[in-house]
């Protein structure tokens, strides 16, 4: 078990985490850039110090600021590592870098055979794509003394299907080896595919941490809504402007008659704005009791159509921001 | 609208030959510019080897001791780069790494040491290590003196070569990605194991320019050593001595030796590091 409470002071703000990740659980820190994700992660593997708290590994106290106080060096934290970068040393062999920490030819050849780089081991790293890069740096973290994976958006700049996979391999090895691992990420789908649960941070405080559907269709407050992608808050209640607004995300708005409305579905008739092609279908910009906000339909509309929507069981926030329980 | 609309096809021709005549002209003038610039650097070498025969040479350096200031300068030179590999070397990676506390300071203080000239950074040797000096009473308790000795020589040799190593190392440190020590770090190496395994291989390409550099500076130092250490002579001195008691002629063999010994190190460090870089 991994459980973090810390703060972290940085020159523009105060970080704050407070967490704990269970033996072979995925935890993701999703939030935008600047949020102090990796502020965090690099707190736990040592490479900022922290103001205040304590991270404990296991048994073992990693770092803490009470008494007795304690800061683990790097060497001795036994934390593997994966950053956007795979920084391989480019002086060395793929072989050598995953021998680096002095693991055996045996465990070399298994790890290398699981991963997919067995026939990469006698490359230069400079030689790698982005892909395999990145698998060899997570061979090389994982023949090493790792107790904890921590990944900070290793794979960004991916394509999307690399990025699948090796997510997946990551997320498998994790769970096999019983290794608590942390994702950060600032996309939410990449956080969900992987996390069994996910933090979300923001300006340097965690302020929700639920499961990978949870977090999306019942963000906390209206501004962890909008984090995740919602667009629009509009008035609940035609009647009542002002009462409680409703989250609305793209991707929870259907278009037609026939769907079938569920007790906590809202019915609005929308009047469209705009219109440009998205993907397959075309993103919407619409007008609904006063709040702009898009969505994503399978067929175009025109400036001025009134259409009828269906919002899907959208969170409700009062006018604090907080959420509230739908009626 | 079509009649409007210029013909693009005989546009075309019209500029080809234009465009292919100014490239034309720039590959002259960037070539005829190369080889003038070659000739200016390369100038004084050139005019040194028409001005020395075989005759000359072995007329020269066939003198009683001639070749002696060419082992004191070799051996004072390495001595100097021993002393700047041990001493500059941990230094130039602590100001890189931003380890030391003021690095800004010392920084400027290296500086400052490049842009003194050679002949005042000797004067102020001896305001400072004189004979009649107290650090200069400390060297003579040890048997040792920073005035006309060999020692006074690898001084005056490692002040003038020590910023060139610091600044060249110091910058073969900071290309070397720190995230690169932290990976080793976290896979279980100590500091001086990082220093040896990671740091050091990446950084030796530029390590090696600066230590060639330096040896350069070394080989050739001239004002410092002019005031502090004009006995036993090195090489630039014997030059120096030669030309003034027994004219051109005379000095020139030991200007060619000085260039031949001083060149080829640099010179195969910086192949070697450009090939190293790739």
């Amino acid at each position: 078990m991994l459980e973090v409470d810390i703060e972290i002071l940085r020159r523009d703000q105060t970080v704050a985490a407070n967490f704990q990740v269970g033996q072979g659980e995925r935890f993701a820190l999703f939030g935008p850039s600047g949020a102090g994700k990796t502020t965090v992660l690099n707190a736990l593997a040592g490479l900022v110090r922290i103001h205040k708290g304590t991270v404990v590994l296991g048994s073992t106290v990693l770092s803490s600021t009470r008494h007795p106080r304690r800061q683990v060096p790097l060497r001795h934290r036994h934390l593997g590592l994966l950053r956007q970068r795979a920084g391989l040393f480019p002086h060395l062999s793929v072989r050598q870098n995953l021998r680096y920490a002095g693991a055996s030819t045996k465990e070399l050849e298994e790890l290398s055979e699981q991963i997919g780089i067995k026939e990469l081991l006698d490359r230069s790293p400079a030689t790698l794509s982005g892909g395999q890069a990145q698998r060899a740096a997570l061979a090389r973290v994982l023949l090493g003394p790792c107790r904890a994976l921590l990944l900070d958006e290793p794979f960004v700049g991916l394509d999307l299907s690399l990025r699948t996979q090796l997510a997946g391999i990551v997320g498998d090895i994790a769970v096999a080896r019983q290794l608590p691992t942390i994702l950060v990420t600032h996309e939410l789908a990449e956080a969900q595919a992987f996390a069994d649960r996910i933090g979300v941070i923001d300006r340097g405080r965690i302020v929700q941490i639920d499961g990978p559907s949870q977090v999306v269709l019942e963000p906390a407050t209206r501004r962890i809504a909008e984090l995740l992608g919602y667009r629009g808050f509009p008035p609940e209640d035609p009647k009542l402007v002002g009462n409680r607004r409703i989250g609305v995300h793209p991707a929870r708005v259907v278009t037609g008659e026939r769907v079938v409305v569920g007790p906590k579905d809202i019915r609005a008739q929308v009047r469209i704005l705009d219109s440009w092609p998205s993907g397959p279908g075309w993103e919407l910009l619409c007008e609904y009791l006063g709040e702009q906000f898009s969505f994503v339909a399978p067929q175009r509309y025109y400036a001025h159509q009134q259409l009828s929507v269906t919002i899907l069981d959208p969170p409700r926030f009062n006018l604090d921001g907080n959420r509230v329980e739908s009626r | 609208m079509t009649a409007l609309a210029p013909p693009p096809s005989g546009e075309m021709l019209k500029r080809r030959p234009f465009a292919m005549a100014i490239s034309k002209a720039g590959a002259v003038i960037s070539i005829t510019g190369a080889i003038i610039i070659w000739l200016v650097i390369l100038g004084p070498l050139g005019a040194l080897a028409a001005h020395v025969s075989p005759a000359s040479i072995s007329r020269s350096l066939s003198l009683p001791q001639a070749l002696q200031p060419l082992v004191t300068s070799v051996e004072a030179s390495s001595i100097t780069l021993g002393v700047l590999v041990v001493v500059c070397t941990p230094l130039a990676w602590l100001l890189a790494r931003r380890r030391l506390p003021a690095t800004r300071i010392w920084e400027t203080g290296i500086l400052l040491m490049l842009l003194v000239p050679p002949l005042v950074l000797g004067l102020l040797l001896v305001l400072m290590a004189g004979p009649l000096t107290p650090v200069g009473h400390g060297l003579s308790e040890l048997h040792l003196s920073a005035s006309d000795t060999f020692f006074a020589l690898v001084v005056a040799e490692s002040y003038e070569a020590a910023p060139y190593y610091l600044l060249g190392a110091q910058a073969a440190f900071a290309a070397v990605d720190p995230a690169h020590e932290d990976n080793a770090a976290l896979l279980g190496d100590r500091p001086t194991r990082t220093f040896y395994r990671v740091t050091l291989p990446l950084a030796s390409p530029g390590l090696a320019n600066a230590l060639a550099v330096a040896w350069a500076r070394a080989m050739g130092a001239f004002g410092a050593v002019l005031i502090v250490a004009y006995h036993p002579y090195g090489l630039p001195m014997q030059v120096w001595t030669t030309l003034e008691e027994r004219g051109l002629p005379y000095a020139l063999p030991f200007a060619l030796l000085l260039i031949a010994v001083a060149l080829p190190v640099p010179v195969a460090a910086y192949l070697w590091s450009a090939r190293a870089r790739g």
